[in-house]
């Protein structure tokens, strides 16, 4: 089983799933989750689990990254119904002419970088979701 | 708010001296603008080392051999806007009467880093991939998607900056390169190309503040008095919120200008944080040099250039081409923008400026917009 960059409380690679918080208080939604409410200062949120599908707001390619990720990888900036913006590489995207802004996304689980140690590391992703958009 | 006197100013050449260490670089940028101040090292009664990687006890280590030794010396990192931050701080220690002249010296070796730089890796941010390049690559797309801003204006503004570099000896690049040259550049985060982007450079700042009344004292050399009328530093707010409201740079430039009593119209030239093309369009914008959508549009019809019948913006050259030494980038600002108030600005020289306006920004924590911005208003 390969290691995973993302803490487990922010995603799940089973389910697919990326978590939030919401204050119970005031119902203020944060990724990544937070577990104090920063807005009404209430000492425990909630851990939710946030839609698994948004849309891209803005796009680049990435061709000067940090050592052990991938030359050219697609980074995308997608809003979530929630109103959440997550920050995440796009798989199976490499010709930036395909990237458009309110292309439809779905989050999924898969390699991010390569570890020192040649070991894939795994977080989370965005997929293109087949006809929509 | 009383203002305090930028007595004297200076700096290092900007470049990649890597045989360089940072005390050096600090002693030769302190040396030049306590002389340009009249100031002997003792008479200074406060000191603030700004810098990101310099280390713990940076400002100790490096002022200590001109003789800086007994004071209090604070040493700050506050990311890219870590000597503006200093400057900040040494004004507050002036107008509170902690000392009558503070020196602000600011750092950053950047030779030995190779690849981009971004958030911290263990950030969420960073251990996806997000370098600062890509960050902004980011912000420029949703400009063009927004606005209709142009890669060929996005690469004017490097273009600019270049020239305006052409004039200052002490700036990283000072050859000249053309629109078509910026975008023929290796592509770094789409639409950015290498031209687009700041490089990591060596180098140091010095600032020589001072109160009103020292100055008087010490009398003005003949030359005309250099003043700092208004500053005002925020940190960001979380990033959700940000985008529902105006961004970091709009409300610390608004408090600046009030408490400077000045607006984007009185500005006549301003250093800003140009680390990529897009952030320039974006600055002008939320300064208030133009409208929001139109910062395109301002540096395509040259109204930003020096001359040009807008704010002359970045005269030195900016990031993009004076270099990015992060910790000194501040002190550099604040240090052109006297030459330019003073006309010592050379073959720069914005005519007849007034008043001018240093802009800096800084890093970011995961979900927050910025780590930092701070604006200076001076004025003679």
């Amino acid at each position: 089983m390969s290691r995973t960059v993302v803490p487990a409380d922010v995603f799940d690679p089973e389910a697919g799933l990326l978590f939030g918080s919401r204050c119970a208080t005031c119902g203020a939604v944060h990724f990544p989750p937070i577990n104090g409410c920063p807005d009404c200062f209430a000492a425990s949120t909630d851990r939710i689990p946030l839609s698994p599908t948004g849309r891209v707001r803005s796009y680049t390619v990435v061709n000067l990254g940090f050592a052990g990720f991938p030359k050219g990888y697609p980074l995308v900036e997608v809003e979530l119904p929630e109103g959440i913006v997550v920050l995440g590489q796009l798989a199976g995207v490499h010709d930036p002419g395909l990237l458009y802004s309110g292309m439809v996304v779905k989050v999924e689980a898969g390699p991010v970088r390569v570890a020192e140690d040649g070991e894939a590391m795994d977080g989370y992703r965005f997929a293109p979701v087949a006809g929509e958009g | 708010m009383e203002s305090v006197v930028v007595a004297g100013v200076g700096m290092t050449d900007f470049g990649r001296f890597p045989g360089r260490t940072p005390a050096s670089m600090v002693q030769e940028a302190a040396r030049a603008a306590l002389a340009d101040a009249g100031v002997a090292p003792k008479e200074v009664e406060g000191a603030f080392c700004g810098t990101v990687f310099g280390g713990p006890g940076a400002g100790q280590r490096a002022l200590k051999d001109l003789g800086l030794v007994g004071l209090p010396i604070v040493n700050v990192e506050n990311a890219c806007a870590s000597s503006s931050t200093a400057v900040f701080e040494g004004v507050a220690w002036v107008r509170a009467g902690l000392a009558e002249v503070v020196l602000c010296v600011g750092v950053e070796s950047m030779s030995g880093i190779a690849g981009a730089l971004g958030p911290d890796e263990a950030d969420l941010f960073g251990s996806m991939g997000v370098v600062w390049p890509a960050v902004y690559g980011l912000k420029a797309r949703r400009h063009m998607t927004e606005y209709g801003t142009t890669p060929e204006q996005l690469a004017l503004v490097a273009v600019k900056n270049r020239r305006h570099a052409a004039q200052n000896p002490k700036a990283q690049f000072q050859k000249l390169v053309t629109v078509e040259e910026v975008l023929a550049s290796r592509p770094v985060c789409d639409p950015l190309t290498l031209l687009q982007c700041c490089p990591p450079s060596d180098g140091a700042s010095a600032i020589v503040l001072m109160s009103e009344a020292q100055a008087r004292r010490l009398g003005a050399n003949g030359r005309p008095t250099v003043r700092i009328a208004g500053s005002a530093m925020r940190s960001g707010v979380f990033a959700d919120q940000a985008q529902m409201g105006e961004s970091i740079t709009a409300l610390t430039a608004r408090q600046a200008y009030e408490r400077a009593g000045v607006g984007p119209a009185d500005v006549d030239t301003c250093e800003m944080h140009d680390a990529f093309t897009v952030g320039e369009i974006l600055h002008y914008e939320a300064l208030g040099f133009c409208k929001p959508g139109e910062g395109g549009r301002y540096v395509e019809t040259g109204k930003s250039a020096i001359g040009g019948g807008g704010v002359a913006v970045n005269p030195g050259g900016g990031l993009l081409s004076r270099g990015h030494p992060l910790g000194a980038t501040g002190g550099a600002q604040l240090a052109e923008l006297t030459w330019q108030l003073r006309g010592e600005a050379g073959g720069r020289q914005v005519e007849g400026a007034r008043v001018a306006l240093a802009h800096t920004m800084g890093g970011t924590v995961y979900e927050l917009e910025s780590n930092v911005c701070a604006v200076h208003v001076l004025t003679v």
